[in-house]
């Protein structure tokens, strides 16, 4: 924070972050990205000259502070170019999913009233121009990869990433310090962002996330070793995957990799996340339950399928493991030296190359966050000596809310607050508050909305039902709209329930119905590919995932998981029966979220008929 | 003119002999896709068991001659089925390979059982007529009949034979063939079976000719390779024109190099038959008769 | 980056010789283990592990071109005849013991290089004919090639002796230093064995490098590709006539290096070796070490010429022995080539290597089976 730009500021800023990183060490690795089979170097000073390009360029362009500028690119450096770039002249960005459909893309870019829209490939652009009567305000579309549309499209509104960046060389080359004086005039109040939310209940709203936000986040959950102990630096690296449109992935990808100097490695595509972790092996990894599910599916499979030999090998070391995590789990991540000693001796037959085939060997510290995760997965992953972490936070907070800390982990609940802020649980209703310096400036143009969810105290309303656990750790119930409540008056929380289920391999998606009802049952899809897998060695034929789900022999199988299930449950929960989805849940039939989350209201309406079959 | 004539019919006999061998070869080649370089060690099995029956234990030598031929057909069968079979669909080069190593093998047995004296055959065919300063052996008026015999019965059984069309059928589209119904495996074991018969035969032949059965029988039966490529190695009548055009080089070599090209060597040639295939291959890279492979990538 | 093997930043990376500090700890073990087994070696063991070395070289050529190349030859044997008469011709000096024989009396400086220059030459000359025939017809081409190298081994009395009679291999006189007697090196002594012993393995090192770097480079991508499928390949913009005749001009000049050394050990040569038994031993040494793999030519060839002496250490053993049994040791040599052959060919077409492979992806999918 010493240069003579961001002296004059006052303000600290991710643009200033960049920049000052940018003059310190210019060859410093930021960035890596898989190109052509090799993970290509991007470095600080590269970086910056990407995102300053893109400042000229967008001033080139008449952008004024306060601006919306829209991205719609899977995970890429030309992203964090883009965001830097538009942070640089006090606009603000919005990203939006890749799996965004056409209508969505609509809605929000109508809702951000964003000008320009920034797309990776032929495939956002078409969803742009479909739609792009009904936007007045979008100005130009850039796009990156030139294919199919060079040469093919000649609407006057598109224009391509190297035109853009060579526009922004001009404007450099007539204006040298442009973006370095509107940088200078940035403010705490500047909107950076506007993260919109998943949208499980209505149409998505805008969460503006401004220069304070940020900083407030970094402040806590980065400087302060909030979220990763000892606090990251220049010799970590992540793996950026998850939706940089999300604020999660944003904050580990952006803001931690500007303010500690994280080396960020772009993932190839969600697909390859296997590979990618492998080759990258990632010394903190940010990730989701839905993932770790992924990873815990695949050793169980790929152990049962193993040779003799091998199969005796992990039933033996992943026992062991197994003891490992139960010890830690009551010690609260602490070994003892029993656990430390079965663990170096199952390191050198099991985990060492089981963390290795996860990517996991060189992970430090890994955090699930953004939905509940089933204590058997954290347990799986302790066992094996992943130190895993569960965290909470909203977009809404910066996702600065609680951590499970390292030495102090409970599993079951969120962990802590972060030192220096605010946490309470209501009395009455049982919902969380939180207060501090990173709680969100409010929804875009919803005043009504903010109204409801930032009192006059300053409280963010999260809309999570929790509890203490012994007077320290926060053990979020459910989400308060979820909560069931059974015709007998009981209050239950079906997420539990439901990630049990999720603890299966073969179970990939299970929604709890039972509200006002008299007992609870199921919707349960399975995991195609692990039950197809399953059949197959069972020999059992099928064709479609309808099919599959209509086997006999597979009614079996999910019927001993939801029995195993149940006897980890009180009475009043259990689920006394189920029913499959006829089909794979998907985001464009509006039955999943962009994160993947399940649209409870949605389902219930669509899949009516089964579920009244069931009462 | 009584040298040309003694070379003429040496060349005819000598011919006839890598007829016999090139057949079997053409026949294994076409209707199974595998180049076999294990024919000298049929030739050589051949050529032991007749001497061995008709010579050593002295019994009829048309006894003699049939217990090795079905020998060598019983070899040829055991070869296809145990280290053949496995390799279908394999490159053909591999194959290739593999049948050096399998007559490698084989060969170095019969060689021991051989050990290092010539061996008779015990043929009746000894005499020998003089055509005005050429020496006609009976041995080798027999030679040329009795590959006229057997080229004329292979072709015969290709042309009128349910199971010879099978084979053609076969060698044509191998695929088509089976879902015609054409059992696959039954032409291989013919199509071995039938290689080793004649190159049993061929093996009596040139132990008849060449003065007995010795571990060098096998060389001659090596030099039956540039005969076939000569002709094409996917040519029935090619590998009878190779043979044709091979067997006379060398004999009419072997009659006038001596005296003339001294500088040439001793036994020059027996290295004839390779520069003649040299020469065809450069003019006509699929020899004489072989079918241009169309490429597609 | 240290302790990430999967994290490949460069293609010289992807590319190197040793990818980890493992591979590269393990090489040196290697090494190391190889220069110290002839201090200690019995005499009938150092001799085939010294031929070996030589006859690695020799396998290393004919792999760059049968296997990275995928041209067929059958004719090395000829290739290592004729590097080993230009070596034997260059080096002996005239006296009693080669009369009526060509003798130059070169140092080994000259005739070492020439051996593999003029056999490079000769397989060039052969090289147009591959860009003309194709797979089984270049075979019988080079089978050919044996059997008028043979021939002309054996008429060409001058430079061979001839048949039955032969002449004194090569002399190893390296700058006016002996290094086929007996003699001190820094002070150790070593036998004439040892010596040459170290002689092949300095220079195994060399040309395997050589040949490892010829094959990771454009070269050998070219090599692969025309290997795959020749008419890609020349739509690719590969030049088949520059890479096929660079085939066969390396290969042959491995041939030759190889075929100058080989017989010092021995210290004589007889030209009817040189003919397609031999041709078939190399062959072999290729398909049981590993097609397109240097380090797999150099385990073949340690093995078909180490396999002579393993039959007879493990006679020793056997209830079987071949100094009385109808098999003698050459005869169950040969036998057992033939049918690793085929075994290999059947059950690990990828050869020794191919086993090294094997047992390595079974740790590398540890703690799973795939």
């Amino acid at each position: 924070m010493t240069t003579e730009a961001s002296l004059q500021a006052g303000v600290m800023t991710n643009a200033f972050r960049l920049h000052d990183r940018a003059k310190r060490n210019p060859d410093q690795v930021a960035l890596r990205e898989k190109f052509l089979g090799i993970w290509s170097d991007i470095t600080f000073g590269e970086y910056w000259d990407a995102a300053e390009t893109v400042g000229h360029a967008l001033l080139a362009m008449g952008i004024e502070p306060g601006d919306r500028i829209a991205i719609h690119s899977e995970n890429r450096p030309e992203w964090l170019f883009a965001d830097l770039g538009i942070q640089a002249v006090r606009a603000a960005s919005m990203g939006l999913y890749p799996t965004n459909p056409s209508a969505e893309v609509r809605y929000l870019l109508e809702n951000s009233g964003s000008r320009i829209l920034i797309t990776e490939d032929q495939e956002q652009t078409d969803k742009a121009l479909a739609v792009r009567d009904q936007l007045p305000n979008l100005e130009r579309i850039v796009y990156i990869e030139p294919r199919g549309i060079r040469d093919r499209y000649d609407d006057p509104i598109l224009m391509s990433w190297t035109d853009f960046l060579a526009a922004g060389r001009e404007h450099r080359e007539a204006h040298p310090r442009a973006v370095l004086e509107v940088m200078a005039t940035a403010r705490e109040d500047d909107l950076a962002t506007l993260v919109y939310t998943s949208g499980t209940t209505g149409p998505p709203k805008g969460a503006m996330l401004t220069v304070k936000n940020v900083n407030a986040a970094i402040e806590i959950a980065g400087d302060n070793s909030g979220f990763v102990s000892p606090k990251p630096d220049e010799n970590d690296l992540i793996i950026s995957y998850l939706p940089l449109c999300h604020a999660y992935e944003r904050a580990f990808s952006e803001w931690f990799g500007l303010s500690a100097g994280v080396v960020v490695n772009f993932a190839e595509s969600i697909e390859t996340i296997q590979t990618d972790l492998r080759e990258i092996q990632p010394s903190i990894f940010q990730s989701v339950p839905r993932i770790y599910e992924k990873m815990h599916a695949g050793v169980l499979i790929r152990a049962a399928s193993a040779s003799r030999l091998k199969k005796l090998n992990y039933a033996v070391w992943i026992g062991v493991a197994d003891r490992i995590g139960k010890t830690l789990e009551r010690t609260g991540g602490v070994h003892t030296l029993s656990s430390r000693l079965q663990y170096a001796a199952g390191y050198v037959f099991l985990y060492r190359a089981l963390q290795e085939r996860l990517g996991l060997r060189r992970c430090r510290h890994a955090i699930s966050g953004a939905a509940p995760i089933a204590p058997e997965i954290l347990r799986f992953f302790m066992g094996i000596g992943v130190p895993m972490f569960e965290a909470y936070g909203m977009t809404e907070n910066s996702i600065v809310a609680t951590t499970n800390r390292r030495g102090r982990v409970k599993l079951g609940t969120v962990g802590e607050a972060y030192p220096g802020i605010d946490l309470r649980i209501d009395d009455e209703t049982g919902e969380i508050l939180v207060r501090h310096d990173g709680v969100f400036a409010g929804y875009w143009q919803m005043d009504e909305a903010t109204a409801k969810t930032i009192d006059e105290d300053g409280w963010l309303h999260t809309g999570d039902v929790g509890e203490w656990v012994d007077g320290t750790h926060v053990k979020i119930v459910d989400r308060m709209k979820d909560i069931i409540i059974t015709a007998g008056g009981k209050n239950i929380s079906p997420s539990e329930i439901e990630n049990t289920l999720k603890t299966s391999p073969f179970v990939g998606e299970a929604v709890v119905i039972g509200d006002r009802r008299k007992y609870l049952t199921a919707l349960i899809g399975i995991d195609y590919d692990v039950v197809s897998n399953w059949a197959q060695s069972k020999g059992i034929t099928h064709t479609t995932y309808q099919d599959l789900t209509e086997k006999a022999e597979v009614r079996k199988l999910i019927e001993r998981v939801v029995e195993e299930t149940n006897a980890k449950f009180a009475r009043v929960e259990h689920l006394r029966k189920f029913s499959f989805f006829t089909k794979e849940l998907d985001e464009d039939d509006g039955e999943l979220t962009a994160t993947q989350k399940v649209k409870r209201a949605a389902i219930e309406k669509r899949f009516s008929q089964l579920i009244e079959g069931m009462y | 003119m009584s040298q040309f004539l003694q070379a003429t019919v040496n060349g005819l006999s000598l011919a006839a002999v890598y007829a016999l061998i090139a057949v079997g070869f053409v026949v294994i080649y076409k209707s199974t896709q595998v180049l076999s370089f294990a024919q000298p060690a049929l030739v050589v099995t051949g050529a032991y068991f007749v001497a061995y029956f008709g010579f050593t234990l002295g019994w009829n030598f048309w006894v003699a001659l049939g217990l090795a031929v079905l020998i060598a057909i019983g070899v040829g069968l055991t070869v296809e089925r145990a280290a053949l079979r496995p390799m279908i669909g394999k490159p053909v080069f591999s194959v290739a390979i593999l049948t050096i190593g399998l007559d490698v093998a084989i060969r170095t047995v019969i060689n021991d059982l051989i050990g290092v004296d010539f061996l008779g055959v015990g043929s009746p065919w000894l005499g020998q007529w003089d055509w005005g300063g050429a020496f006609i052996r009976h041995a080798q008026v027999a030679t040329i009949v009795i590959t006229i015999v057997l080229v004329i019965a292979v072709m015969a059984f290709f042309q009128y034979s349910r199971l010879g069309l099978a084979m053609r059928a076969a060698a044509f589209d191998q695929e088509v063939a089976l879902a015609q119904g054409i059992s696959v495996a039954v032409v291989f074991a013919v199509a071995w079976g039938m290689a080793g018969g004649l190159a049993a035969v061929a093996g009596m032949l040139i132990g008849t000719g060449f003065a007995g059965v010795s571990a060098g029988t096998a060389f001659v039966a090596l030099k039956a390779l540039p005969a076939i490529v000569v002709g094409g190695i996917d040519s029935l009548p090619g590998a009878l024109v190779g043979s044709l055009i091979v067997g006379m080089a060398e004999a009419y070599a072997a009659t006038y190099q001596a005296g003339n090209f001294d500088f040439l060597g001793a036994s020059f040639s027996q290295v004839v038959p390779w520069l003649v295939m040299f020469v065809v291959l450069l003019v006509r890279p699929y020899g004489l008769f072989g079918t241009k492979e169309v490429e597609r990538v | 980056m240290r302790g990430r093997p999967g994290l490949i930043t460069s293609y010289r990376r992807d590319i190197a010789l040793f990818r980890t500090g493992t591979q590269r700890f393990w090489m040196v073990v290697l090494l190391v283990v190889a220069a110290w087994l002839p201090l200690w070696m019995p005499n009938d063991w150092l001799v085939p592990a010294a031929i070996s070395l030589f006859a690695a070289i020799g396998a290393i050529g004919l792999n760059l071109v049968t296997g990275y190349a995928g041209q067929v030859s059958l004719g090395h044997a000829f290739f290592l005849g004729v590097g080993a008469y230009v070596a034997a011709a260059l080096s002996t000096e005239t006296g009693p013991g080669t009369r009526g024989l060509l003798a130059f009396g070169f140092d080994m400086i000259i005739w070492l290089p020439l051996a593999g220059l003029i056999a490079a030459l000769l397989g060039v000359i052969v090289a147009p004919v591959a860009l003309r025939l194709k797979g089984l017809y270049l075979a019988f081409v080079t089978l050919g090639l044996v059997f008028l190298g043979t021939h002309l081994f054996q008429s060409w009395k001058e430079l061979t002796g001839g048949a039955g009679v032969g002449r004194r291999a090569a002399e190893l006189n390296l700058l006016g230093y002996r290094l086929d007697k007996d003699g001190e090196v820094f002070g150790l002594f070593l036998t004439d064995t040892q010596k040459i012993y170290f002689l092949g393995f300095v220079l195994l090192i060399v040309m395997a490098l050589v040949a490892k770097n010829l094959a990771r480079s454009r070269i050998g991508r070219a090599f692969a590709a025309i290997r795959d499928r020749d008419i890609a390949a020349e739509i690719m913009g590969i030049d088949l006539t520059r890479y096929k005749v660079i085939a066969f001009g390396v290969s042959s000049f491995y041939a030759g290096i190889a075929g100058a050394l080989l017989y010092t050990v021995t210290g004589f040569l007889e030209p009817t070796s040189f003919n397609l038994t031999l041709s078939v031993f190399y062959v072999a040494m290729v398909l049981i070490g590993g097609v397109a793999t240097i380090s797999g030519s150099i385990m073949g060839a340690v093995f078909v010429t180490m396999l002579p002496r393993l039959i007879d250490f493990a006679a020793e053993y056997l209830p079987y022995d071949p100094a009385t049994g109808p098999l003698n040791t050459g005869q169950l040599e040969a036998i057992m080539f033939g049918l690793l052959i085929v075994f290999f060919l059947i059950f690990e077409p990828l050869g020794l290597y191919g086993l090294w492979i094997r047992v390595r992806n079974y740790w590398k999918a540890w703690p799973f089976s795939y």
